[in-house]
């Protein structure tokens, strides 16, 4: 009973750590999006949701416990954000076709997303893989603090996109290339 | 459209928030599916319209 509890510690800690690396590269991107005028295109803003889903899929092993369909969720929610970030980046892979947006360390933010969402995946794999955390045990999942607050960030990052979303394209279809609000 | 795909993602994130997980999940499905549609209306567009 003892071991089982503290994988299914483990196993939230390691949740828990996935859930501030998403969070930082949403903050990030937010961040570039005030601070350097970047305005996210629809593939960019695409890729924002897929990491959001991958948060989704996260909080939900902390509010309903670990399982394997919350697992799925980010699994899904991942390989989407790939696919999304390696259409962008084979758009600007021929050569005289630019770029969007500026670089961190020599990469571009579709290229970065590409590799994170990767390492998302990888990552997950080897979460789900470890049988005991789903056995059944008698300890009540209840919703911590952490949780809460974990939530509310999540709310807060939703809406200010949400807000941006609004300035930047209204209530119809993005434009491709946007350049200002 | 990302304004209606982006509500959808708030409203999943509510009822999770408020621990209803299988309605949550259903609208999960909804959002996701969605954001599949939008991605590949965006696949189909002409190249030399995106760049």
């Amino acid at each position: 009973m003892k071991r089982i509890f503290n994988i299914i510690t483990l196993e939230r800690v390691l949740n828990l750590f996935e859930l501030c690396g998403v969070y930082l590269v949403l903050i990030c991107a937010f961040a570039f999006q005030l601070l350097l005028n970047e305005l996210p295109c629809p593939l960019c803003l695409l890729q924002r949701l897929g990491f959001l889903c991958i948060a989704f899929g996260v909080l939900m092993n902390l509010r309903f416990g670990l399982r394997p369909s919350h697992y799925a969720i980010c699994l899904l929610s991942a390989l989407f954000t790939s696919f999304v970030a390696l259409r962008q980046i084979a758009l600007h892979v021929v050569p005289g076709t630019g770029a969007y947006g500026s670089a961190i360390f020599g990469m571009h933010f579709y290229t970065w997303s590409f590799i994170i969402s990767i390492l998302i995946v990888v990552a997950t794999t080897l979460m789900l893989s470890i049988d005991r955390q789903y056995q059944k045990t008698k300890i009540k999942i209840n919703m911590t603090h952490t949780t809460k607050i974990l939530f509310f960030i999540l709310f807060a990052i939703v809406i200010l996109n949400m807000i941006s979303i609004f300035f930047e394209c209204g209530l119809g279809v993005c434009p491709d290339n946007p350049t200002h609000y | 459209m990302m304004l209606v795909l982006f509500s959808l993602f708030l409203l999943t994130v509510f009822f999770a928030w408020r621990g209803l997980r299988e309605t949550s999940l259903i609208l999960f499905a909804f959002t996701f599916v969605f954001a599949v549609v939008i991605f590949i209306h965006h696949i189909n567009t002409p190249l030399s319209l995106q760049l």
